[in-house]
């Protein structure tokens, strides 16, 4: 049986009872900001994404797997001709690349790599919550995950959900009550149905299969986040980076999962109309690609990446970058494209700006005090 | 530890009609010496026919796609070819094969073994193995590894096809080996090393992280590697075999870890081979891999966090034994029945699925017959149901998107959509095969409490309450997704 609104009601008043946590845009009645972070697992690779143009380097490294018809964005840099979207959003000025930076992070194991850029910690499999979970829990604000799981990086936050469509129903909200009793003795299941009880309604629907893809899901999400009593910060997923054999250049492997990237950005442009204007989208990666092509026409774990930003919250479009240089004696450890930055520092930054807080005390809240320059400067001015 | 919370632990529960075995510890350490035969009734295809299958679909999916300009016609043409190859029904049917066993099995802690090793070796779901392959493969070959050496199961699994296909090896070729040697005089393109295997040797299948090795390590993994990969393809057409060809191996001794390994051999085809069983040899031998292996085995069995003694008592089976995966796996047993506290694991969905369905004497995965298949039509539901389920559940286990397997924790494996899943998949109960016309849910109900709890009272008092309403599928609900059962 579909949950009622009636049903839904009581769910949500047993929720009140359960110490809510409301936004802090509603408590001031402000519009809120909003962040989505776009997790690429496997690695992806900064030079394909926004590949290098200044000199022919990086091209006689890949002669396989180069970008042929890369799209000029600057007099040094380009954009990969899947980016449509994120290119149509630079022309809007509401995109920027934080380019040659990575996680602190240059063991080369992905799951190391992916533990440490969602924990925002230096030590693997440490941390048990993630960065953006322990900034959402000192700023009281919900957040969203697009994934069957609960990924790490939201861990920590006391207000949050997970979501995927499914055609299949839950039962009556007395029979999920029985359970809710049930699992008093266990906090974490008592949580976890208790945030399930108040959903709101449009989540509890059956979903047809077209709301599974990249498309639906992002449609989703914008939805939830356009919401005022929504979430506001949603985390996506995208897997399959890790391009040791058959990259491609213009199209393939590498490109077909910069595509769904791409299509991300561009249904949450389209569907979230005004609220874009309050939003900063950020692409978060455990490390790049080596800068030469390998054995099998694709690239090895590396260490430097950029970090792709869109949205209305940023003033313009630009690369920064203090561009360490393809030559062989710029390179991490003489293969990798060298990170310049602790991509953290960018995090943080707009971490600060989305929950109107500043540098330091994210710094303090997600990233345990680390030594991360403060980049607002340089990204919002 | 308590008995029928141990039957759990270690296995999927007793199905209705099961007596508890009267020396539990026993009953499960012995599943562990020798292999059970797989009771499907059905035809068990040869993981060979299933390479010919395989190899016989890309090949012709490959035509097609090259020769057939119109999209429509290539559109009918694939679709007739995903019916005649099994494209859509090969995963399912593996799945009822390991799903039958597992249920109606004698040796089901056996089986959850093999389950165990099937995650940890990790086939990724990528160029059709998870349809073709993988499952074939566990079946005929990782299987039967397990009551003989780890190193044997390491360099038994790093050698199979969907393991040398998924982690790209055999595109791998030494810098200065013979291949490229004579490229490099052509004024060819070099076609280098492939890290991806052998950094995954390292981390996921034997010594961890944790073993300090470097990056120098990985790349000399990767050269020891080299050489090995498909042989006797022809253009247009997937290789069948693994082999070594001494011409594409990086020539010379490689130093993993501070110990040198060197070329036995003389001959230019077999020179190096050798290498690869060594440094296996010497990794399961290190002290880094018991106990990156035995706290993986005792985090799957008894608790998200193993304390010391849990470990020792598997390191040190292990070193009693040189390796032997019995007594390895008998030793975790032990230690489960020693310091296993019930509803302390929370289980993943596959194990939960298979628990619920073997404890409530469900019709799944249903009628071996009902998969049979003429390879013309369209599969019905029943067939593919399986893998349907497993899907929503979010675990279908020939499907890990990265080598590192499935997650086995609670952090992981409880969020607000899995748990939604679970719960909704019990609302509709037909699904796993509990049908109105078997017995009432609510006697279901008290019988997988009755033989599977080992304090039955309050639950059966509650249960009891509900009987005088409707309340069927609440009570099947309220049992199959308790905190009692999630657990183990």
């Amino acid at each position: 049986m579909r949950i009622s609104r009636r049903l839904f009601l009581a769910g949500s008043t047993s929720l009140i009872l359960t110490a809510p946590v409301l936004s802090k845009a509603i408590a001031s009645n402000k519009r809120k900001n909003n962040l989505v972070i776009i997790m690429l697992r496997g690695g992806m690779d900064g030079l394909t994404a926004v590949p290098y143009i200044g000199n022919n380097i990086l091209t006689k490294a890949r002669p396989d797997i180069g970008v042929n018809k890369p799209v000029q964005i600057t007099a040094d840099f380009a954009l990969h001709p899947m980016l449509k979207n994120y290119k149509s959003l630079w022309d809007q000025g509401q995109a920027s690349i934080f380019h040659a930076s990575s996680i602190p992070y240059t063991g080369r194991s992905h799951f190391e790599g992916q533990y440490l850029m969602e924990s925002g910690g230096t030590q693997p499999y440490f941390d048990k919550t993630g960065w953006v979970g322990r900034a959402l829990e000192g700023a009281g604000i919900k957040g969203l995950s697009i994934s069957l799981p609960m990924p790490l990086i939201l861990r920590g936050g006391n207000d949050l959900d997970s979501f995927m469509p499914s055609k299949n129903k839950l039962p009556n909200d007395s029979t999920l009550q029985l359970l809710q009793n049930d699992y008093k003795e266990d906090k974490m299941l008592w949580e976890v149905l208790s945030t399930i009880r108040k959903r709101p309604i449009a989540m509890m629907e059956p979903k047809s299969r077209s709301d599974r893809d990249m498309k639906g899901l992002a449609k989703i999400a914008a939805q939830q986040l356009s919401d005022p009593t929504g979430p506001s910060v949603a985390i996506f997923d995208i897997g399959g980076f890790d391009t040791h054999a058959d990259q491609g250049g213009d199209n393939g492997e590498h490109a077909k999962k910069l595509k769904q990237f791409d299509d991300v950005i561009g249904t949450l442009r389209k569907q979230m109309g005004q609220t874009f204007n309050n939003t900063i989208v950020a692409s978060l990666t455990e490390f790049g690609r080596t800068m030469s092509q390998n054995g099998g026409s694709g690239t090895e774990h590396g260490y430097g990446t950029a970090i792709l930003m869109a949205g209305g919250l940023l003033p313009k479009s630009r690369i920064i970058s203090d561009w360490p240089g393809l030559e062989q004696k710029n390179l991490f450890e003489g293969r990798d494209l060298n990170s310049s930055i602790d991509a953290r520092s960018v995090y943080a930054s707009i971490l600060a700006r989305v929950l109107e807080s500043d540098h330091q005390k994210i710094v303090k809240d997600a990233f345990f005090n680390s030594d991360l320059p403060d980049m607002t400067k340089r990204i919002f001015l | 530890m308590k008995p029928k919370s141990f039957l759990r632990k270690v296995g999927f529960g007793l199905r209705p009609d099961e007596k508890i075995p009267k020396d539990p510890l026993n009953w499960a350490k012995s599943q562990m010496n020798s292999v059970p035969n797989l009771i499907w009734p059905g035809k068990i295809y040869s993981e060979q026919e299933m390479l010919d299958i395989r190899v016989d679909f890309t090949t012709q999916e490959d035509k097609i796609q090259k020769t057939e300009k119109n999209p429509a016609t290539a559109k009918v043409k694939k679709n007739k070819l995903y019916r005649s190859s099994g494209r859509r029904y090969f995963e399912s049917y593996e799945l009822a094969i390991r799903h039958h066993q597992a249920v109606y099995g004698n040796q089901p802690v056996f089986e959850r073994f093999w389950h165990f090793w099937g995650n940890h070796f990790t086939i990724i779901d990528k160029n059709k193995l998870a349809t073709f392959n993988t499952g074939a493969m566990q079946r005929e070959q990782l299987r039967t590894l397990m009551t003989g050496r780890f190193a044997d199961m390491v360099y038994d699994m790093t050698l199979t096809w969907p393991m040398i296909k998924s982690l790209d090896n055999f595109k791998s070729r030494g810098p200065n080996s013979e291949f490229n040697v004579n490229r490099r005089r052509k004024n060819k393109p070099e076609k280098g090393l492939n890290e991806n295997h052998g950094r995954e040797l390292l981390e996921l299948h034997t010594i961890s992280p944790n073993a300090g090795y470097t990056q120098d390590d990985v790349i000399n993994t990767a050269n020891i590697m080299t050489g090995w990969g498909f042989i006797g393809g022809r253009k247009g057409v997937e290789a069948k075999k693994i082999g070594y060809q001494g011409s594409l191996h990086e020539p010379g001794t490689h130093t993993v870890l501070g110990k040198k390994y060197k070329t036995i051999g003389f001959s230019a085809k077999t020179k190096g081979k050798n290498q690869l069983r060594d440094l296996v040899e010497d990794l399961c031998k290190s002290a880094e891999c018991r106990r990156f292996i035995s706290w993986k085995l005792c985090r799957h069995f008894i608790c998200d966090d193993p304390k010391p003694e849990m470990i020792k008592m598997v390191t040190d089976a292990w070193e009693n034994s040189k390796g032997m995966l019995p007594q390895i796996h008998q030793a975790v047993i032990e230690a489960t029945w020693k310091f296993g506290k019930s509803n302390d694991k929370f289980l993943s969905p596959e194990t939960w699925l298979i628990q619920i369905a073997r404890m409530t004497g469900a019709d799944w995965p249903g009628d071996p017959k009902i998969f049979e298949y003429d390879f013309k039509s369209k599969l019905n539901y029943k067939q593919k149901k399986i893998k349907y389920i497993l899907a929503e559940l979010g675990h279908l286990p020939f499907r890990a998107k990265q080598p590192n397997g499935f997650p086995d924790t609670k952090d992981e494996w409880l969020s607000q959509e899995y748990l939604v899943r679970r719960i909704a998949l019990i609302n509709n109960p037909i699904q796993i095969g509990l049908y109105r016309n078997s017995l009432p849910l609510i006697d279901i109900s008290k019988k997988v409490v009755k033989q599977n709890f080992d304090e039955p009272e309050k639950f059966l008092k509650f249960l009891n309450s509900l009987e005088l309403k409707n309340e069927q599928s609440k009570s099947l609900i309220s049992i199959l997704c308790s905190r009692k059962v999630l657990k183990a």
